[in-house]
């Protein structure tokens, strides 16, 4: 049977009771109560507790508390094919009913359109009995934060911005999560963890310039209010007067926060069956060795790692698949990337099984860094180096165009320049951008120092039973990469 | 990414067997439902082929009288512990979504959910606390904790604006349905699915794509401080059909929604009906049709552009109706979504900024999605128009933003308009003035999409964008990419060809500022939205369903879409 996750101290049961998520016995006892009648089920139990406020225009408009639970069931273990029941309801006696809509199921799995795969099958060795690599990702200081530095950080935030004279908004959150898979075959996988994320947009009254900056952690007490208001507002202060400036292939100067939000676009290219069906950046087309992708060449510049690791001291996540009939199995620690080569895709379990390789959940998060021994740079020392370009603090709205190429289109946000002869010139209005990820990672001028990055709290209303917040971390550092393409003038501010 | 994408059909039948056995269609199980025998389900194989409905697969409705008490709890809970205002959305929640999941395959799945979110004010400071166990002891103790939360930061804070003033209410409310579709036996569902897709897959060289329906069964009770307890049950469907033109390959083919499946607030009945079979059928010859013009690249440029309802429908959900929500106007979600061009409320309102072509509404009476009586804070919901011959004329506003519109009021002489547009997505969410529901209006009688093709010599149409369209955080551009599948090139009043590689690229006031004219009546369409289509088996994401005509662009850029990394 694999091992549990956590070596970590359970979760401290607080007063309050809106601050706890299930702890591994809970979470046990639990998945045993509602598999009694139907053991043949797959289980997954996440339980997510939060805690976000939100602040504009020098007050708090609200802050937001409370947990969500997430049971879900699932029958045709490896099939894919969509077939369960879920709930947030773990009381009610009359949920045996439900249980039935699924194992009712259970009896016509033969004429289903996909061969009846266990991945836990004897036959299916590679998938059997690995252990789950253990990861720390729960802090207590989280925790206690939630209920007893909000009050404190929000006054003295609303404070500072008052000062500043500018208009703020901010968003400061924490989130506990815990999250259970539980099948008949001794799948078993338990993790829990914790999160916070401070985010500031700082505003001139005129509403024609804005800063933005964020930090996030996993332990709150790393996080440093002052640090981000500071910097949202001086971001604010030198985005005064901005001028238009001809859009166009230009050098740019890409914050970490505006690196981390093309990663996250770049996931869905290392999967290994949309490779394989030439669908990503990474398919070969007409080998000559009959290689349907680019696994062992040099995709990026050399100076270029990228490295998923779940046991990341910066970031980290479960070290198993989240979600679906998947959900539960052992995911390893993944170089992606390797001096500029690829070195692995991601496979799912089910086509793992058919490719006999190891699965692996995808690079949602990730490390980009800088390859051993490769010298970094700061961003002062990037403008310093800049003839001419754009530095661009974060992006927004950005889509994925063409899977293919990972061609994605966006705008710049919250801070950006035109730098001229190593030094700032002036602040310019925002682009829209139109660029693959997978081309300008080619094009690395300079490379720094990798750091987590916050994303911001947009989740929209209805999904947060569903998405995670914060986000799966990515940590990437700030780059300066030629020829990205601003393609259009962008009037958002 | 689901595993039977990449594995044959062990059991498929070829397409000619399967018209073969199911032109053989039967009438279904006295709802007008075409049985085909030779095609299995899950469902056929469960114990509910003995007819017994979807809603014995869960447990019993809780009782509106005990979810009224545990508001009512809430509410006193908080009040006691010291909150100027309270107020609480409880609710009991069923949905079941069926759907093809496979040529010939229907899979299910249901949710099940409780939850209840209070929200209070002390001095200027809002908290809201959510929760999902319906006890009286855990319902009263998040009351507490959010009371506790507001009045911590009450110290600190200013309120922008006064709470605006409500009539109480206490009254029920049920949407009225012919037949519920809780009561439907599962099989029914799949059977109707299967049926659809008989209809649509007899067409030659059509392929019916897609299809699930998923049902909501909802009591929503709403209880404030100020005496409000409300109580009403609401029951709605989306549903999602498609079809394909030329399905030898399947990523070429052009796929078109089909009309007349929409979000609805509505029972069972209005799935019914010889009506959709032959809109399936008729979508799907429009799908052969435009799949057969040849495909060319796009050149860039600034052109005329026709667009059918639907297409339009994505530009005016990414970047028109969030335009009107006042909070976006007033700045509060800029570190989180963006802002808003459509402010500051006292400059814009009543001014000329779109089109005289363009007017625009929300509607939330039965069967419009949106339906009911009163909103998420206990506000009587009503019409309202938000554009107006171009004027901007109305914003989304809540009970807490409402103050915002005070210019408006002294401006017209009459009291702070508010509407009911107070919506949260489930009871777990703070509630927020945005639109569920946005009806276009359509121009004269003359014009169709045919009619707007005529008048073009060299420029495009879009017909059958079914996906999204970009914006950003102002709101202020967007960008739609519909490629060869929605993107055709017109000369001198033709359609000559499809056009692979172009996006269309604009600033979302001059686009609509530059819309020379609206469709007619019969060139309305639907676009529903529903972003947590692929978050898991049950749907629960953010709606939003706007109908519009056809429109008629003066000018839009078309840029290439095509990248070339090595």
């Amino acid at each position: 049977m694999p091992a549990l996750v956590n070596s970590q101290p359970e979760p401290v049961r607080p007063e309050s009771g809106t601050r706890r998520v299930f702890t591994r016995e809970e979470a046990f006892a639990l998945a045993d109560r509602l598999l009694k009648e139907h053991p043949q089920l797959l289980i997954g139990i996440v339980h997510c507790s939060h805690a976000i406020s939100k602040v504009s225009a020098g007050a708090v408009l609200d802050t937001e508390d409370g947990d969500t639970i997430d049971v879900r069931w699932w029958s045709a273990i490896g099939s894919g094919i969509g077939v369960g029941v879920s709930t947030n309801q773990i009381h009610d006696p009359g949920l045996a009913n439900v249980f039935s809509h699924v194992t009712a199921i259970e009896s016509p799995r033969k004429p289903l359109v996909v061969p009846p795969l266990d991945p836990d099958d004897e036959d299916h060795l590679t998938f059997r009995r690995r252990d789950l690599l253990p990861v720390s990702l729960w802090h207590e200081t989280t925790l206690q934060a939630m209920d007893s530095v909000r009050g404190d950080v929000l006054s003295k935030l609303v404070k500072d911005l008052k000062a500043s004279g500018l208009v703020g908004s901010a968003t400061l959150g924490f989130a506990a999560r815990s999250a259970l898979y539980f099948s008949k075959y001794g799948r078993q996988a338990y993790c829990h963890e914790t999160d916070s994320e401070l985010t500031v947009t700082a505003r001139t009254p005129d509403n024609k310039a804005s800063g933005w900056s964020g930090q996030t952690n996993r332990d709150w007490s790393q996080i440093r209010p002052d640090v981000v208001v500071a910097k949202a507002v001086d971001m604010a202060n030198r985005s005064r007067n901005i001028v238009a400036l001809e859009p166009g292939r230009r050098m740019a100067i890409l914050g970490p926060a505006a690196v981390a939000d093309l990663v996250r676009q770049m996931a869905g290219g290392f999967d290994a069956a949309y490779t394989d069906m030439g669908a990503t950046p990474f398919s070969l087309f007409n080998d000559p060795r009959k290689r349907t992708s680019m696994l062992g060449m040099r995709v990026f510049d050399a100076r270029i790692m990228m490295v998923s690791d779940p046991a990341d001291p910066d970031g980290g996540f479960p070290s198993f698949f989240n979600g679906g009939d998947e959900g539960g199995y052992p995911t390893p620690a993944v170089t992606w990337i390797d001096h500029g080569v690829l070195k692995n895709l991601a496979y799912s379990v089910s086509y793992g099984m058919v490719r006999g390789k190891t699965p692996c959940v995808g690079p949602d998060s990730v490390r980009v860094m800088a390859a051993p021994g490769v010298q970094t740079a700061t961003i002062e020392e990037m403008i310093a180096n800049c003839r001419e370009g754009v530095y661009v603090n974060r992006l927004s709205h950005l889509e994925l165009l063409d899977q293919k190429s990972g061609m994605v289109t966006g705008v710049t946000r919250d801070g950006c320049f035109f730098i001229k002869n190593g030094k700032i010139d002036k602040p310019i209005k925002n682009f829209r951008i139109h660029e693959s990820p997978f081309f300008s990672f080619n094009k690395l001028e300079m490379i720094g120092t990798t750091e987590r990055v916050a994303f911001g709290y947009n989740v929209p209303p209805g999904m947060r039973e569903w998405m995670r917040w914060p986000p799966l971390p990515v940590l990437a550092p700030p780059m300066m990469v030629q020829d990205f393409n601003f393609s259009a003038l962008s009037d958002a501010v | 990414m689901s595993s039977f994408f990449f594995f044959k059909p062990m059991h498929s039948y070829s397409r000619r067997t399967f018209l073969t056995q199911s032109s053989t269609a039967l009438a279904g199980l006295g709802l007008g439902i075409r049985r085909m025998p030779g095609t299995y389900t899950f469902m056929q194989a469960l114990p509910m082929q003995s007819r017994q409905p979807v809603a014995k697969f869960f447990p019993e409705m809780v009782e509106p009288d005990h979810l009224r008490e545990l508001a009512q709890a809430a509410v006193d809970a908080a009040i006691h512990a010291g909150a100027d205002y309270a107020d609480i959305r409880v609710s009991d929640v069923r949905k079941m979504t069926y759907g093809l999941v496979w040529e010939n395959v229907v899979g299910g799945n249901l949710y099940l959910g409780m939850a209840y979110g209070v929200r209070v004010r002390c001095g200027g400071a809002w908290s809201f606390a959510f929760g999902a166990d319906l006890t009286t002891d855990e319902i009263t103790r998040t009351a507490r904790s959010a009371t506790s939360a507001a009045r911590g930061l009450a110290n600190v804070l200013s309120e922008p604006f006064p709470m605006a003033r409500v009539p109480v209410v206490r009254e029920e409310w049920t949407l009225p349905v012919q037949i519920d579709p809780f009561s439907v036996p599962p099989d029914d569902h799949a059977q109707l699915i299967l049926a659809y897709s008989n209809a649509g897959s007899r067409v030659p060289d059509g392929q019916f794509l897609n299809a699930s329906f998923r049902w909501t069964g909802e009591t929503r009770v709403f209880a404030s401080s100020e005496g409000s307890l409300i109580t009403q049950r609401l029951t709605n469907v989306i549903p999602t059909v498609g079809v394909r033109g030329t399905r030898a390959w399947m990523m070429r083919g052009v796929a078109l929604p089909v009309p007349g499946f929409q979000p609805r607030s509505a029972g069972f009945e209005i799935m019914l009906g010889e009506a959709h079979y032959d809109r399936i059928r008729a979508a799907t010859e429009d799908a052969v049709r435009l799949s057969r013009y040849v495909r060319g690249t796009a050149d860039v440029g600034r052109f005329p552009v026709a667009m059918d309802g639907l297409s339009v429908g994505t530009i005016i959900r990414s970047s028109l109706v969030p335009a009107f929500e006042l909070a976006r106007v007033l700045g509060y979600d800029a570190d989180g979504e963006g802002t808003s061009y459509l402010g500051p409320v006292g400059d814009v309102h009543g001014q000329q900024v779109f089109s005289t072509q363009l007017s625009m509404s929300t509607n939330p009476t039965p069967p419009h999605y949106s339906a009911r009586r009163w909103d998420d804070e206990g506000v009587a919901t009503s019409a309202f128009p938000l554009i107006d011959r171009g004027r901007v004329v109305n914003y989304f506003a809540t009970r807490a933003t409402a103050g915002a519109l005070a210019p408006i009021a002294a401006k017209t002489g009459t009291p702070i308009p508010l509407h009911g547009s107070a919506v949260s997505g489930s009871a777990h969410h703070v509630p927020n003035g945005r639109g569920v529901e946005l009806t276009v209006s359509p121009g004269d009688d003359g014009v169709t999409i045919d009619s707007m093709i005529s008048q073009i010599n060299n420029g495009l149409l879009v017909c059958g964008f079914d996906g999204r369209a970009m914006s950003d955080q102002g709101l202020i551009s967007g960008y739609m990419a519909p490629n060869s599948h929605a993107l055709f090139e017109v000369k001198h009043g033709k359609i000559i060809r499809r056009l692979e590689g172009g996006a269309l690229q604009f600033n979302t006031k001059k686009l609509f500022s530059n819309l020379i004219a609206a469709g007619n009546a019969r060139t309305m369409q639907t676009h529903a939205i529903n972003t947590g289509v692929s978050a898991g088996p049950v749907p629960m994401g953010w709606d939003m369903v706007v109908t519009t005509p056809a429109m008629y662009f003066k000018e839009i850029d078309l840029v290439s879409n095509i990248g070339k990394i090595r």
